[in-house]
This record gives C-alpha cells, structure tokens and sequence, in this order.
C-alpha cells in the first residue's frame, strides 16, 4: 500500500451518540445546571457533561436520587438559570412530583427521557410506552409539558436548543422524548453555534435572585382559597396551553399526496417505517408518512388537513407500543376518516419493529 | 463492491474493540463524504461477553437504524460466529479472525468468506488490541468501499482524543492488515 497522509477533512460533520448530542446542545444553549442520576440508556448524558459542564465551569451534580435531581432543578429554575435534568423511564416516574411542581410554579426548565420499556424496571431496550405519560402532564394536576421528539442526531442537537428557549419562553418544562435506539444511535451531524429560537426572551423578573431594593418574588404552588386562587390559577394555565396549541405544531410530511396509505409514527419508529415505505413505493404504491416532531402539542389541524384531502387513504399508526399515540389519531380523525381506516401496529415491552415487518404490515392493509 | 447500501455488522468479544472498529469506520464514512449510522449493543453486557456494532453506510439518506441482515462482516471469536453468522444476506463478504476461529471448521458457502490471522499479527505488533484494526484493513482491501485514505483520516479523529500514540500504531496495523489480502 502506498504511504498516507493524514489530510484535513472537508465534511466538518461531528460523530456523537443522541445522548451525547443532547448534553453538547445543552452546553451550547447555556444551560448552567445539570443534575441527573444514571439509567441505561441515558447514562451517555451524565457522562458526557461531567466533562463538559466542568471544562465550561458550570454546575453538574450526580445526585442521590432521581428526586433529588428534580427538586435541584426546580431550585436552579426558581433561581432564573437555565437548567436540565436526563433519565430513563423508571427515573422519570420518580420525578413526575417534582415536574408538576415545577409546571404549576410556571418555571423553565429541560427534562431528557430516553425512553426504556416498562412499566416497572421493564427492560433496556428502546419504547415509547412513555407516551401518555409525557403528553398528559404525568403527575399529578391540570398541566401539559412541551414534548418534542427527535428521530435523528441532527434533531437531538437541535431540539435540545429550541427546548430551553421554548421552556424561557412559555415558562414551562419542555420535554424532550428520545427512546433506547435514538439515545444509542452514532451519526453524524452539523453542530452549528446555538441559534435562538425567538428574537427576544421575555425578562425573568419573577427568578429568586435576592429582593435586594424591590419586593420579594415568592415561587408558589399553594393556592388556598378557592374560587379565587387556584381556579385562575388553572384558567391562567389553560389559556397559556390553549396558545401554545395554537402556536406550536411541528410535523413532517412525506409522500402524502394522493397517498393510499398514510403511516403515522414518530421518533426510531418514524425512521423503521420510512425504509419500508420507500421500499413499497419502489414497487409502484403510495405510500406516505406523517410525523409529528411534537408529541404535546399534538399536530392534530395538520394531519386533519392530510385526511380531507385525500378522502380514502388508510391510515396506519405504528408505535413501540400497545396503542397511545393511537388515541390522538384517533381522537384527531374521528369527525373525517371512518374509525375502522385507522390500524394499529405495535408492541410493548421494549420491542421494536423491523423494516421488513413494517413492510408486511403494509402489504396486509393493502390488500384488505 | 457492488452494493448501494452497506449495512456491516462487527462482532466479538467484548475488549476487542468492536465499536471501537465501528467509530473508526464511521469517522472514514464522514471524511468520504458518505451517510453512516451505528448502533452498538449496549446495557446487560459483561467483560468477555459478545459485543456487536451494526453500521450503515450509504451515499443516501439512511432511514432504518434497525439492521436485520448485514450484508458484510467483520468477526473477531468463535462464540460471535456462532451466534451471528445465520443473520447475514447469502454472498456477503465476511472477515473472520482465524487466530479465534478454527478455518478447518467453517463450511459456510453461501459466504465469501476469509479468514485473518489477527490477533496472532497484533500480538506480534506487541500490542493485542490492534486486531481489530488489522481486520478492519484487511476488510478495506477485500470490499474497495472507502479509499484507505479516509480510513487513515478517521483514525485520526477517533484516536487524537488524548490518546496520539495509539494513532501510529494503528496505522501500522491497518496497513498491514490492508496488504494482508
């Protein structure tokens, strides 16, 4: 073999794992406090940003506990800086307490779940029987979480960005719902400078930063007295999530016009299901696939807009589940497309599909 | 060779560097310009357990991250053999470890397979985690899909995190790996 040189790389791409990714983007992005406890499969985050959060002097702590790591959060939010916290599944039952704290106490804050099977310990491998619990508030009262979910590096990095901004500016925790195989995938991608989402961040005037010459802000979630405190309160929330609905619906379309089939999935499975479909259209079919990079708000006017028009499409809804996105299609689709178009397919308990299952799948609706 | 889209798979035991491997090729994938994308197995693994690594290369989009059948191999033991060996598309090319696995035993002819004495050169390099390299050349050679000189570049930017003195032995290795074909 002839001798080689070592030469300058022209691709400047970067070559991390989704978990690693995440923890860059929250460097990138300012986050000044990280606490968080290790879980397979996120423990790439800690670990990551043990490092990371060092080199840039920030705050990490390995803390004792899951809710230990939330309750820090709500701390560091309540004291105006941009924080986050990582786990898996069983971690983020632990936290919800303190998530519905921290929403009902209107602070900003990141929460990464690499989603595991459950429900229990479960197993390691990659789910999203997460699901209901991140798109439903989670623990206990009237509240919704921001719930974005990648389904490659790129969006990893991305989305990690837009969560502390969106969570800044609506104050509230935003989600960020990967799974086993996206918070373990390698790939490489553009890790740009952070880019902020909105031209100005409204003034954290309510942070505890010492009263110093004006009143005292006071953090609360007790609201005695009702009709008058915690009823408005809860009205207050409402119309905050009202206008993030109207505001705030991501999604992806591709191959839906005239589609004969319309798959919807999400995240790993988003990915699974394209291979498939890309090889059904090979075969002369039309096939399309929507979907949504916001789980909360669901982007319900979008695929309501796909169903109108085109009238007799199947719609097959593909979760490593046994049916929870299921309820927002169907939820979303019952006033257009007659119930028994919308199929399921999916499992629990840490599965996940195959192209080549996806693929036989499809054929099976074609030709009912 | 003449595929669009490779899907490899890399096993071993763990320790021989299987996703180190995996890494390597993935840095190379990005110097050539190409889409790559690699799972390692992870979680309830032990110290000399088997250990694998799936990547996809391909100049397209790469959707799937799922790989059902491999379509070239790198094997580095017996047991990962024995374990993987069913999974992969008839006519792959395969790369076995013959310092590990017994040549005499292997019988598969729906595979194009060769065997490397690897772990047997690396020891004689003085350093028997370079095997994995040395397969890794010796791969490069046999399937021509990416120039060795991104292979170089990769292995550049996969050991210069403050480990600079394993880069040349390294590329020793590849080197003689590449030529051993």
């Amino acid at each position: 073999m002839a001798e080689l040189n070592i030469t300058e790389s022209q691709d400047k791409r970067v070559l991390m794992k989704g978990n690693e990714a995440v923890g860059e983007a929250a460097i990138k992005a300012g986050c000044h406090c990280y606490f968080a406890y290790p879980i397979t499969p996120q423990t790439e985050t800690p670990e990551y940003l043990s490092k990371r959060m060092e080199e840039e002097n920030r705050v990490f702590i390995q803390a004792e506990s899951e809710v230990a790591a939330i309750n820090m959060v709500f701390g560091a939010s309540a004291a105006g800086v941009r924080v986050m916290t990582s786990s898996s599944s069983p971690g983020i039952s632990l936290k919800q307490e303190g998530i519905s704290y921290i929403a009902g106490a209107e602070l900003p804050c990141v929460i990464i779940n690499v989603v595991r099977g459950g429900p229990g310990l479960g197993n390691i491998e990659a789910s999203q029987a997460d699901y209901f619990q991140s798109t439903r508030g989670g623990g206990h009262g009237d509240y919704r979480c921001i719930v974005l979910a990648p389904n490659c590096l790129q969006e990893c990095y991305d989305m990690t960005m837009n969560a502390f901004d969106l969570a800044d500016f609506y104050r509230m925790p935003v989600i960020i719902q990967s799974d086993g195989i996206i918070g373990q995938l390698v790939e490489p991608f553009q890790m740009h400078p952070y880019k902020p989402m909105f031209e100005k961040l409204p003034k954290k005037d309510w942070a505890l930063t010492g009263c110093a010459g004006r009143k005292p802000n006071v953090v609360r979630t007790l609201f005695l007295n009702p009709p008058n405190g915690l009823e408005l309160h809860n009205r207050k929330l409402e119309q905050k999530y009202n206008k993030i609905k109207s505001e705030l619906r991501w999604c992806e379309t591709y191959n839906c016009d005239n589609a004969d089939i319309i798959v919807i999935a999400y995240g790993a499975t988003s990915r699974i299901a394209k291979s498939a479909i890309k090889k059904h259209n090979n075969n002369g079919t039309k096939i399309g696939l929507f979907r949504p990079k916001t789980l909360w708000p669901w982007p319900d006017a979008e695929l309501t807009d796909i169903a109108k028009k085109n009238k007799s499409a199947k719609f097959l809804v593909i979760e490593m589940s046994t049916g929870q996105m299921l309820e927002d299609v169907l939820l979303t689709l019952m006033d257009v497309v007659p119930k028994k178009d919308i199929l399921f397919y999916g499992m629990g308990g840490g599965w996940n599909p195959t192209p080549d299952s996806v693929y036989k799948k499809i054929q099976e609706v074609l030709k009912t | 060779m003449p595929i669009t889209e490779i899907n490899m798979l890399i096993a071993g035991f763990g320790g021989q560097g299987v996703i180190l491997a995996g890494n390597v090729l993935a840095y190379a994938c990005i110097d050539a310009g190409k889409n790559v994308c690699a799972m390692a197995s992870y979680g309830a693994e032990v110290r000399g357990g088997t250990a694998k690594a799936l990547i996809s290369i391909s100049d397209y989009e790469i959707d799937s991250p799922i790989i059902e059948r491999p379509n070239l191999a790198m094997i580095m033991n017996a047991p990962s053999y024995i374990k993987y060996i069913d999974t992969l598309e008839p006519g792959s090319p395969v790369i076995v470890n013959s310092s590990l696995i017994d040549m005499g035993k292997i019988e598969n002819k729906k595979l194009d397979i060769i065997g490397i004495d690897a772990t047997n050169f690396a020891i004689r390099m003085g350093n028997i985690r370079v095997a994995n390299v040395i397969m890794l050349g010796a791969m490069i050679k046999k399937t021509n899909i990416l120039e060795p000189q991104s292979v170089v570049n990769g292995m550049k930017r996969a050991f210069y995190k403050g480990k600079k003195g394993l880069y040349y032995i390294n590329e020793s290795a590849f080197t003689i790996g590449y030529d051993l074909v």
